[in-house]
């Protein structure tokens, strides 16, 4: 087999270079062409100048340059982190994976390509190898003729048959040459004539002046000069013929190449100008309009309820700036409605602190004048009374001091609603010691047993934590005052990961079937000539512990004592 | 003796209050001199010698004032103020007598400068004694500056000068 010809080598090499490095260039050229980053990140402000995107300011406000629009003037632009967008950044990926894959396609074209015309090449190439065998067996026609047309001229002066060794030698190898020439021949009829009319014009000098030379005649030299002549024209045609067609399929395979690298390129060209306009245009038309939408949506959560998006980009796009304007108005609706509630609400507080203020100032005036006076006229004039009119006024001052007692109870009961909460860490056994020396009145003259535990400290408002106890000590205080001696309990357990505080007697308890009415105002469960009370002291506590964020419960039967239980947020460790 | 002459001014618009109060104040002998007024405007006038009270005699001020929270007309803080403003009735002890239990009452007095606020209980027995306790102790216990000591530089405000125990109005020679 021959070399292909040194041309070709270098050709080849040089398109396979050429190739190379253009698919190793495409993505560098892909990422430089598309402007990635600007036109995708909302915060940028280089991204691409949108004339698509109609943003004329309103009437009713003004419209920021990220699209948005403020529904009040004076109102502040929105001011929104400028991280990427979420759906701004899900397009991106989108948008990247198929630029992958448009890329990916043109890596399998440009391979198929190379492949294709490495094929044709190889065809080609052969073709023309075999045409180099025909031109170079067609060359050797011509030594071997004129070796025998050499030793026919000597024998035909010498006759000597010596000479005619070189015609031998010729005459020899001609019907090889002529194989080798035919064996290969492309299939084109005229060159195939030409060919059969060298081999004609050879016979035609071996028949009419070769053979008679040998066989001993004298031709005329010119004649064989002629003949001869015709032969070397028919063989120059035949190599002339062979040589066009040389070129002809090296031409071809030239334009074959030429043209494959022309359609890769064109392909990669296309590829890259759709991708960049693919890109541009969806950040036109989808990102910024959605960046605007996610921005106002964004700002709406922080609370700026006059943010209005203004719908622009594709219809799917607007509709979603659209519907988020109607959420937004709905929003703004409602927290309308919830701001003129809490103000409502505010004036009811407000008039019922008046009412109570008043409560306070102006109802225990006359109260007092009739305990007051009541007791004046039992102490100055009792002489000028019966028993039974003095028993009576008595009473009319007990009432007044009762209702007094309600009142202020009452009212302390509504403050401890409205008060704010001064938490700190409290140690609620030494609370509850303080308030068994306040109550200390009511233990005189009694065989009191009281137990105050060790109690894990607490985050609480003291004041408010010394009400409960004082409260929950004087119930237990009261309502033992038959037993001998009565036991009072201050303790604490753990249970399911709370503390649990609590305070237990052995006192007259109560009917567990009312156990849930134990807390609301004004609600006994015993009768006022057993047990005084107004009736608001557990009501108080468990508003108290309620505004704690803990939770109270009563155990107990009749006659078996009483157990208050509450739980209290754990004091952080310090 | 002139400033020997009254010992409390009663600013209570409540009659039955006041009352209960002169009669808790009974055994105190001070019977004859407290005076009772029924609104701030009226407390006032009684002070600055002013309106009705132009020729009053003795003209001094109080040695201690009891001060109802609510009153028509001009309010008992207003009235407190307008004490503790004057450099000469500032060292006039004000015991602020109301039902208010509200804080914001307790702390708004004490910021213009009572010197006792006392609630006013419902009971008569506590009452009486709350009344006769601080009556007894602003009386008898406390020891007052001596007269005009305080208030070193006294200057008349807004025409309404605090008349003077020693001198007299020069239109009040007539009673």
């Amino acid at each position: 087999m021959r070399r292909p010809p040194g041309w070709f080598i270098l050709v080849r090499r040089c398109l396979l270079v050429a190739c190379d490095r253009m698919l190793c260039l495409c993505p560098v050229c892909l990422l430089a062409a598309v402007p990635m980053e600007p036109s995708f990140t909302s915060g940028d402000r280089t991204v691409i100048p949108d004339a698509d995107t109609d943003l004329a300011p309103t009437p009713d406000g003004r419209i920021d340059d990220r699209g948005v629009r403020n529904r009040r003037a004076g109102d502040r632009a929105v001011a929104v982190p400028s991280t990427s967008g979420g759906s701004a950044r899900r397009v991106k990926r989108t948008l990247t994976t198929a630029f992958s894959t448009l890329l990916a396609f043109q890596v399998l074209l440009g391979i198929v390509c190379l492949l294709a015309t490495i094929s044709v090449r190889s065809q080609v190439h052969n073709v023309v190898r075999n045409i180099a065998a025909e031109r170079q067996a067609n060359d050797e026609i011509l030594v071997d003729m004129t070796n025998a047309e050499t030793g026919v001229r000597g024998y035909l002066i010498s006759r000597n048959q010596s000479f005619l060794a070189p015609y031998d030698t010729g005459t020899a190898a001609l019907p090889a040459r002529f194989a080798t020439v035919e064996q290969h021949l492309p299939g084109d009829p005229r060159l195939r004539g030409r060919l059969a009319a060298e081999r004609a014009e050879v016979s035609a000098w071996y028949r009419d002046y070769a053979r008679p030379v040998i066989a001993g005649a004298t031709p005329d030299p010119a004649d064989g000069k002629r003949l001869f002549d015709a032969f070397r024209a028919s063989q120059a045609a035949v190599a002339d013929m062979l040589d066009r067609h040389r070129e002809a399929k090296i031409d071809e395979l030239n334009r074959t190449q030429v043209g494959t690298l022309a359609l890769v390129a064109g392909c990669l060209v296309i590829g890259l100008v759709v991708g960049t306009r693919t890109a541009v245009v969806t950040t036109r038309r989808l990102v910024r309009p959605l960046t605007a939408v996610t921005e106002a949506v964004r700002s709406l959560a922080h609370g700026r309820l006059v943010t209005r998006p203004m719908p622009a980009g594709p219809a799917e796009v607007q509709e979603v700036g659209w519907s988020v304007n109607v959420l937004a108005d709905q929003l703004d609706r409602v927290a309308d409605e919830r701001a003129s509630a809490a103000a409502r609400l505010q004036k009811a507080n407000d008039e019922l602190e008046a009412f109570s203020y008043s409560v306070s100032h102006d109802l225990r005036a006359p109260l007092r004048a009739v305990t007051g006076f009541s007791h004046i006229l039992v102490e100055q004039h009792a002489d000028e009374m019966s028993e039974q009119a003095r028993e009576l006024l008595n009473r009319v001052e007990r009432g007044g001091q009762r209702m007094g007692a309600l009142i202020d109870d009452l009212l302390a009961f509504a403050h401890v609603g409205r008060q704010e909460l001064t938490k700190t860490t409290v140690h609620p056994a030494d609370i509850a010691r303080e308030c068994l020396a306040d109550l200390s009145a009511e233990q005189e003259g009694r065989h009191v047993e009281t137990l105050v535990e060790d109690l894990p400290a607490c985050l609480a408002d003291p004041a408010l934590l010394k009400l409960v106890y004082t409260n929950l000590l004087s119930n237990a205080l009261k309502y033992s005052r038959g037993r001998d001696p009565a036991h009072i309990r201050i303790g604490s357990h753990a249970e399911s990961g709370a503390t649990v505080y609590f305070v237990s007697d052995n006192g007259a308890g109560f009917d567990s079937r009312y156990a849930h009415k134990l807390f609301g105002v004004f609600q006994r469960l015993h009768k006022s000539e057993q047990f005084e009370g107004t009736g608001v002291g557990l009501a108080l506590a468990a508003r108290i512990i309620k505004r704690h964020g803990g939770q109270i419960w009563a155990d107990g039967k009749i006659d078996q004592g009483a157990t208050i239980s509450f739980t209290l947020p754990v004091a952080a460790p310090s | 003796m002139s400033v020997e002459g009254l010992d409390i001014l009663l600013v209570e618009d409540d009659s039955n209050d006041a009352d209960l109060t002169l009669y808790a104040l009974r055994d105190e002998k001070v019977m004859n001199s407290v005076h009772v007024v029924s609104d701030g405007a009226e407390a006032l006038d009684f002070l600055y010698c002013t309106g009705s009270y132009a020729d009053r005699r003795p003209a001094g001020p109080p040695k201690v004032i009891l001060l109802d929270l609510k009153l028509p007309k001009v309010d008992g803080l207003e009235v407190l103020k307008s004490i503790k403003d004057d450099p000469k009735l500032r060292s006039v002890p004000v015991v602020m007598l109301t039902s208010s239990q509200e804080e914001r009452d307790v702390l708004a007095s004490y910021r213009l400068g009572v010197n006792s606020y006392i609630v006013k209980p419902v009971d008569f027995k506590q009452f009486e004694d709350a009344i006769r306790s601080a009556g007894m102790y602003w009386l008898f216990l406390n020891r007052p500056p001596v007269r005009n000591s305080v208030g070193s530089a006294p200057r008349p405000t807004s025409g309404e000068a605090a008349c003077r125990a020693e001198d007299a109005s020069p239109h009040g020679g007539g009673l």
